[in-house]
């Protein structure tokens, strides 16, 4: 019943995220336009097919595959804390994107690349966090102490963040401009032909995520537990780190870093679901995930007429959340 | 075009004296001094004299004890953030604050460095003119300045790579003139290795708060002249640099050639008929920057006969907006000019590749796309201070019937598809 609502919200939601944005368009406009029916402005076509659908689609995928990313990384470290951007693993594909874009130099925005620079990008993306998942899993079998894995995260971060502002320095203007228009977080800059790019590569991670919903249940109980069911840890890890890699991955690349969602959703999905099997953990944290990230979307369009960017709205959503399971922590 | 014409205040000083720091002043000792100078006018003396007591004393901490020596106010037609006061033997030079208008921001003492230092002068950071061994940070100003006449005075520059300008290269490449790195980041000990008298920079908003710059003890010129809205209120500041380097004959006739051509240009194309709807630039980020209707960009358009679309919001600046919100406002421009940076050809194609919003103006299907790039043109080096050769090229655009004389500085050209 919980996951009827839960459906029924995120239809809501996608919905409202079309019939709302900067400029006012009377609803039945948007409806005629969407049932196409022909409205006869191009202009307000463009807006609500070719830029306010995409963003709602490509903010549906990106909250899915952070929330599901987060999810894996909080059980996998054991530590609700965990999530792509505060354990450093963004950092560690926007590092990756630092060093196509500004190193190897590519072109003034992402929305300008070819599909190879896209690829580039994607394949950079995905390094840089892969090597710091690599680093953390290594920290993680050393540091018993879930702090001190965050703190090595924080540290990551810190040293990424070091060599970004290195290749800053050394790149052109242009490179330059580009990888801080892509470091501000947008859920607006992907097309609508990229979206079936996007898509595929998101559903590969969730697919991944979904067959290591068995795996990361007996992982709850503790590495040797797991071993006696059967599970092979080191494969298992292997997996986590493949897809958590790719979500990631994948929408740091196409949206640029958007923090918080990974972190936050899961603890709300625990909210709703008081359980720890992910059987039912992983379905709820991908819609609640996609609901977020839609509704940041629809609160970043400013009364003004202009756009919030994304990262300026999900604080709003993910730090009162982590404010809560750092109090319930505590007692 | 806002004029502001300042009347010349004779002797306005040795009546009220003048707070050498109006940033304590209030606003309400503000309006009391404009009511004051209007009581002046009609020689209402006495009372003025205890109005004028009753304002000073608003200023708390900001009085000065002893007379101030009597100035001439230099007219400024359209500067609003600069006063300049000729006191004879040096000249005040008043910024106020763009960012509060209410303050001041800098007060300079320009005085000739053959003379000795008068005695009773305000409170003022003193610069001795005409500088010989300057730093310049910015470009726009290194090209004033050699235009002045004054090249020999410069021994640094800052961002030496996005200089156009080819006398000021040939001598950073000859080692006449010190690179001094970024702006943002200068090589402070080069700087003070040349020991200037003064440095020009861009100062942005409380950037005196942390500039190391500024606390080595050399005279900081903070070039606020880009923060004017006008067109010609920038230009103007030109009167002010001349000051700074001994060319003011020069500066108010190049001004005046400047301030005349545009008018010109501008009365040619006031009766026009038709005027053509005119979008600008490109999205940043997830934003659109348009002008707003008093921004010097806003105001350059209107004053070459063509329509800004934007120009409900009633603001100097820009505005940020949507895309889509671009889109539903300005779907029907007529004409579209886009600034770019980069080496590899910029083409209609590509705009269409970077944001598919792109190809739903009217423009994209008429091909009236202008482009300018950046990294090549020297638009930004020379419009601040010929605004009137950036307005013959938009009338040349808008308005092709209307026959300019001396247009010969072109900067944008007609996209490829």
């Amino acid at each position: 019943m919980r996951f009827f609502w839960l459906i029924l919200g995120l239809l809501a939601l996608f919905v409202t995220s079309i019939f709302v944005g900067a400029v006012d368009i009377p609803a039945e406009t948007v409806f005629g336009i969407l049932t196409g029916a022909d409205t006869g402005n191009e202009a307000l076509r463009f807006i609500i097919l070719g830029s306010r659908l995409p963003q709602s689609l490509t903010a549906l995928l990106a909250g899915a595959g952070l929330a599901a990313s987060g999810l894996m990384m909080q059980t996998m470290f054991r530590n609700p804390l965990a999530g792509p951007s505060i354990l450093g693993i963004s950092s560690g594909a926007n590092l990756g994107v630092a060093v196509v874009m500004l190193l190897l130099g590519s072109t003034v925005g992402i929305g300008s690349l070819a599909l190879s620079g896209y690829i580039s990008i994607i394949f950079g993306a995905f390094l840089g966090s892969i090597l710091i998942m690599g680093i953390l899993i290594l920290f993680s079998s050393l540091l018993r102490n879930d702090l001190m894995l965050i703190i090595t995260g924080v540290l990551i971060g810190y040293l990424t963040s070091s060599v970004i502002t290195l290749l800053n320095y050394s790149a052109s203007a242009q490179g330059v401009q580009g990888y801080i228009m892509w470091g501000m977080g947008s859920f607006n800059s992907v097309s609508l032909d990229q979206i079936p790019a996007f898509a595929i590569i998101t559903g590969i991670g969730l697919l991944l995520a979904f067959i290591l919903v068995k795996p990361l249940n007996a992982l709850l109980l503790g590495d040797n537990y797991a071993r006696n069911l059967g599970i092979p840890i080191k494969t298992v890890r292997n997996l986590l780190l493949l897809s958590t890699g790719i979500l990631t991955a994948v929408t740091t690349a196409f949206c640029g870093p958007v923090s918080f969602i990974g972190l936050a959703v899961p603890h709300i999905a625990r909210l709703i679901w008081p359980t720890d099997n992910h059987r039912v953990l992983m379905p709820a944290t991908i819609l609640i995930g996609s609901c977020v990230a839609l509704l940041c979307t629809i609160i970043s369009v400013l009364p003004s007429g202009g756009v919030a960017p994304i990262n300026a709205v999900t604080p709003l959503v993910g730090v009162p959340v982590i404010l809560y399971v750092i109090l319930k922590r505590r007692h | 075009m806002r004029r502001h014409n300042r009347t010349i205040v004779r002797g306005r000083a040795a009546i009220a004296p003048y707070p050498a720091d109006i940033r304590s002043e209030s606003r309400r000792a503000n309006s009391l001094y404009s009511k004051l100078m209007k009581f002046r006018l009609i020689h209402f003396s006495l009372p003025l004299i205890i109005l004028s007591f009753l304002a000073s004393s608003c200023g708390a901490g900001g009085g000065r004890t002893g007379s101030m020596p009597q100035g001439d106010t230099i007219p400024m037609k359209y500067a609003e953030n600069l006063t300049m006061i000729d006191h004879g033997d040096f000249v005040e030079a008043r910024f106020r604050n763009p960012w509060d208008t209410v303050r001041i921001l800098q007060t300079y003492l320009l005085v000739p460095r053959d003379k000795e230092l008068p005695k009773n002068m305000p409170k003022g950071e003193v610069v001795r003119v005409p500088l010989q061994n300057s730093v310049v940070y910015t470009s726009v100003h290194g090209s004033l300045i050699d235009e002045l006449g004054s090249l020999d005075a410069i021994t640094g520059v800052c961002d030496a790579k996005y200089i156009h300008n080819q006398n000021l290269r040939k001598r950073i490449s000859d080692g006449r003139v010190a690179d001094c790195g970024e702006s943002m980041a200068p090589n402070i000990e080069k700087i003070l290795m040349l020991k200037p008298d003064a440095i020009l920079l861009s100062a942005y908003e409380n950037s005196n708060d942390h500039n190391k710059v500024g606390q080595i003890g050399i005279p900081i010129i903070d070039c606020i002249d880009y923060m004017e809205t006008s067109p010609l209120g920038r230009a103007e500041w030109m009167r002010f640099f001349g000051r700074l380097y001994g060319q003011e004959a020069k500066a108010d006739s190049l001004f005046s050639v400047t301030e005349n051509a545009y008018k010109e240009i501008k009365n040619a194309v006031k009766g026009v008929q038709q005027r053509p709807k005119v979008l600008t630039e490109m999205i940043y980020g997830q934003t659109w920057n348009v002008p707003g209707a008093y921004s010097t960009a806003g105001v350059l358009i209107e004053d070459a006969g063509g329509r800004n679309p934007f120009d409900e919001y009633k603001r100097s600046g820009s505005v940020q907006l949507a895309p889509e919100e671009v889109l539903y406002r300005a779907e029907d421009a007529d004409f579209w000019l886009v600034k770019y940076a980069g080496n590899g050809p910029f083409t209609m194609t590509r705009m269409g590749k970077d944001a598919p919003i792109y190809t739903k103006f009217k423009p994209f299907k008429t091909g009236n796309i202008y482009g300018l790039n950046s990294e090549i043109s020297n638009y930004f080096e020379e419009q601040a201070f010929h605004p009137h050769w950036i307005l013959a090229e938009y009338v040349n655009l808008f308005h092709p019937e209307v026959e300019i004389p001396d247009y010969n500085h072109h900067y944008y050209s007609k996209l490829q598809r």
